[in-house]
């Protein structure tokens, strides 16, 4: 089934987000650098993984800068941080930025781009982060995040079991090769024509909205199930959600001038009538979460 | 409401806002805002892309440029290298040059070696002189020393002639004494053979003289013998009879026989004219025991008046055969009258009678003698021993001219001519054995005519019989030109009585007299071959008969140291 030409999914899909890869200069002394290692630019996709991006950057500041750099690890022991927070590597860079940076995009002032992320080669955070096999380990949490989606939604991941390997195939090419800009489109008609069948639930009312809401200053994500549509019958908004679950940050659901709390998905600030259905099926990721990242009003 | 598609198309029409076109809005100031670095990505990367690829080439180039100036000083210093030492050949000059150079250092040393060696025999050399010298020296002293003793040497020599002149005198005296000696002695020996010749020839006178007696005997003789047969019978004869003694000088031997030596010269025995009438003796004359010893042998001499006997007291004693006493014929018995005696001691001794002494001693037999007797001229003695040989000794000479060797013991042995040149000899393996003694070899052997050992062998005066004695009790006569078996005489009572009992013929030959174990003398007559008579007298064996030449007596003699000489004939 083809994709549907929604271009906001559309939009969502193609979102990237330049960062400026910086060497830790203490690293580099250490790992033998005799020069000033210039800073590695990339252009991310908002979808994509900090992993995904590891096997290019190394390339860059081992590689190319003509052997500057002794480093003969494993990819699993480069890890990014910002501002000295560890970047947790299963979260999308999309999900990453819009936290570390609280950006308001209603705001004035200019965004903080390109994001600038130092790349660590040694001392690995096990404390903070959890070590892993690079590429397959995000693999494996990707599929895990789809299964808990279905899982929300029907009470049973029999879906996604249910998926042939082809689809399954489909759905994993299409999100990992999604770096190439020539092949985006290709990409994300092969990731839709599968993940529209699991979003939409073959037109079943899903029994919870699979989200997760994250707040700053490393507070705990919730996530609680939140089912479509309350009681009565009537469709829940994106409004009615977060009073629900924050209702101090947010005292009603419907938008009000002087809220000091704002919900920011993708880097924009939805209104807060959006159907939370509809939400979930346009706006998530693609694990089929909708990751909402909340920001207090400066 | 229950239509969810993702589309946005139903959702317009709500009356709650157009959220979705204010996300899409939204989303697009998002992505201007976020997309604008996008361009400066791109080239950023490109130029990332192109800076890697320089800074390959860059180092490639560097390796390069890093090998170019490796191989760039390479070839300078090689530069360098041959501009110092020239071109690889002239390296190759410089290399074998200084070769050269080493090779030469070395021969220096070593002759520096040498030189320090040299120098060093040098000085050994010198030492090894100065030793010499030393040597040398002593060496003179020595000579000095030597040359005085040479001095001292030399006049005790010159003295030397002086003695040895005195020694000539000495010496040319005791030869012209020898000289005289000698001729004295040549002298004597001329008239002792004058002496003998003178004597030969008185012999030969005495012996035609007795011939002529002889032959008036035997015509006489023939007479009797008629007559003589006719009283032969009723004849018993006394006469008497004196014994003498005669003793000779003791022996260390014990005599086995006796042999008279016959007195004359000539082929033709004479013994058998010399005899007087033949009777057997019947009757003991006079009976003696003059031995202390057991008695061995008995013999008369050849011409009867005498019989000598040899005992086992190591005496021979010779009786006179008429009056038995010991007479001293000094004049009658002027031819060399010897009496033989063979000995147990291996040896034959010959006495002299007229003096009693030993004249030759014949020694050589390694076995002990059982006969000696003397050739027909007495210039031989043959002997038979029980060394298994049979010697013949030259009595000039004095020593044994033939051994013959007899395969057996021999018990007696009898020459059958006068120069002894043929011999007959009896043994104990009962064979009697002809020899020849010139040639040594024996002419005739006769084996199986005896059953026992032969003990006595005697010839027949006649010249023509052999008469043996045996131990198997049985006398035989072989007749000596065909060797047959003329006769056997044996009786009963008859047993030989010792190994070495002798038998003997009559002077006529007609009859012959055996002693017997039993002391009985046993008379055959050979013509009539038959016993003729017994006599009996002895009591124990008889060792020997010995009957005279003159016919008429007979000797005997017995193991108990008896003798008895009996008579017969007419009175």
């Amino acid at each position: 089934m083809t994709a549907p030409q929604n271009p906001i999914t559309r939009a969502i899909w193609d979102g990237t987000l330049p960062i400026k890869f910086s060497l830790d200069s203490a690293e580099a002394a250490e790992l033998g650098a005799k020069v000033l290692v210039e800073p590695y630019f990339l252009e991310a996709p908002r979808c994509s993984y900090f992993p995904l991006l590891t096997s290019q950057i190394r390339k860059y500041f081992v590689d190319m800068t003509n052997m500057a750099l002794n480093f003969i690890g494993d990819d699993a022991e480069i890890w990014y941080d910002v501002d000295g927070i560890p970047l947790k590597w299963h979260y999308p860079i999309g999900l990453l930025y819009d936290l570390h940076t609280g950006y308001r995009p209603d705001s004035n002032s200019p965004p903080p781009l390109p994001w600038p992320v130092t790349v660590h080669f040694k001392n690995f955070p096990i404390d903070k982060l959890i070590r892993a096999q690079a590429i397959d380990a995000t693999q494996d949490f990707f599929m895990s995040m789809i299964k808990e989606a279905d899982f929300l939604r029907n009470g049973s991941t029999k879906k996604v079991m249910n998926l042939s390997k082809n689809d399954q195939t489909q759905l994993l090419d299409g999100l990992w090769s999604s770096f190439s800009q020539k092949y985006r489109t290709e990409n994300y008609d092969r990731f839709w024509s599968i993940n529209y069948r699991l979003v939409t639930n073959d037109g079943q009312l899903p029994k919870h909205i699979p989200l997760r809401i994250y707040l700053p200053d490393n507070c705990p994500v919730i996530q609680e199930p939140i089912a479509p549509s309350d009681e009565n019958g009537n469709q829940l908004t994106l409004g009615d959600v977060l009073h629900q679950i924050l209702p101090e940050l947010f005292p009603s659901p419907l938008p009000t001038e002087n809220a000091f709390a704002a919900p920011v998905i993708h880097g924009v600030i939805p209104q807060l009538n959006i159907p939370i259905l509809w939400a979930s099926q346009n706006l998530c990721y693609p694990d089929n979460f909708l990751h909402i990242v909340v920001l207090l009003e400066t | 409401m229950s239509t969810f598609s993702p589309t946005g198309a139903s959702a317009n029409s709500t009356p709650a806002g157009n959220w979705q076109g204010d996300l899409l809005v939204k989303l697009l100031v998002r992505d201007r805002r976020e997309k604008a670095f996008t361009d400066f990505v791109e080239s950023y990367n490109s130029l990332v892309q192109k800076l890697g690829k320089f800074a390959e080439r860059n180092t490639a180039l560097e390796l390069s440029e890093k090998s170019a100036t490796e191989k760039h000083t390479n070839l300078l210093r090689e530069v360098d290298i041959l501009r110092e030492q020239g071109s690889p050949s002239n390296q190759k000059k410089t290399a074998e040059l200084e070769q050269q150079i080493q090779a030469l250092k070395e021969e220096l040393a070593d002759l520096y070696k040498t030189r320090g060696q040299n120098a060093q025999r040098l000085l050994d050399m010198n030492d090894v002189l100065r030793s010499h010298e030393e040597a040398a020296k002593k060496n003179q002293e020595e000579i000095r020393r030597l040359a005085e003793l040479n001095q001292a040497l030399s006049a005790k020599v010159d003295l030397h002639p002086q003695a040895i002149r005195e020694k000539e005198v000495t010496i040319q005296l005791l030869q012209d004494e020898n000289a005289t000696l000698q001729l004295e002695i040549g002298k004597i020996d001329e008239r002792m053979k004058d002496l003998e010749r003178e004597n030969g020839q008185l012999l030969q006178r005495w012996l035609k003289k007795m011939n002529e007696e002889a032959e008036k005997m035997n015509e006489a003789n023939q007479f009797y013998e008629s007559a003589l047969e006719v009283h032969a019978k009723a004849l018993e004869f006394q006469s008497g009879v004196v014994i003498v003694d005669k003793e000779f000088t003791p022996m260390n031997n014990v005599p086995k026989s006796i042999t008279f030596p016959e007195a004359g010269t000539g082929t033709i025995r004479t013994r058998g004219k010399d005899f007087g009438p033949v009777i057997i003796p019947t009757a003991v004359i006079k009976k003696i025991t003059p031995h202390d010893g057991e008695i061995h042998s008995i013999a008369s001499s050849y011409d009867g008046s005498m019989f000598a006997t040899g005992s086992a007291d190591k005496t021979i004693k010779i009786f006179d055969s008429t009056t038995g006493w010991s007479i001293m014929h000094v004049s009658f018995n002027n031819t060399n009258e010897m009496v033989a005696g063979a000995s147990n001691d291996n040896a034959a001794r010959l006495w002299h009678l007229k003096t009693g002494r030993i004249r030759l001693t014949l020694t050589g037999h390694v076995g002990k003698v059982y006969s000696a007797r003397f050739n027909g001229d007495s210039t031989k003695v043959i002997t038979g021993s029980h060394d298994r040989t049979i010697k013949v000794w030259d009595l000039q000479k004095g020593y044994c001219i033939r051994t013959i060797f007899s395969f057996s013991s021999c018990n007696d042995v009898v020459p059958l001519d006068d120069e002894g040149t043929t011999l007959v000899s009896g043994h104990l393996d009962n064979n009697l054995r002809f020899w020849d003694v010139r040639s040594g070899k024996d002419i005739k052997e006769l084996t199986g005519i005896h059953l026992g050992q032969i003990t006595s062998v005697s010839v027949s005066p006649d010249g023509a019989k052999v008469l043996t004695n045996s131990r198997d009790n049985t006398l035989k006569i072989v007749d000596l030109r065909t060797y047959d078996v003329e006769q056997t005489l044996h009786s009963d009572g008859y047993k030989t009585g010792a190994n070495w009992a002798r038998a003997c013929f009559s002077p006529d030959g007609r009859y012959v007299a055996a002693g017997s174990l039993d002391g009985t003398i046993f008379y055959w007559n050979i013509q009539k071959s038959k016993l003729e008579k017994t006599t009996k007298d002895h009591i124990a064996p008889i060792c020997g008969v010995s009957w005279s030449p003159r016919g008429g007596q007979l000797f005997s003699a017995d193991k108990d140291r008896t003798v008895c000489i009996w008579t017969g004939g007419l009175r």
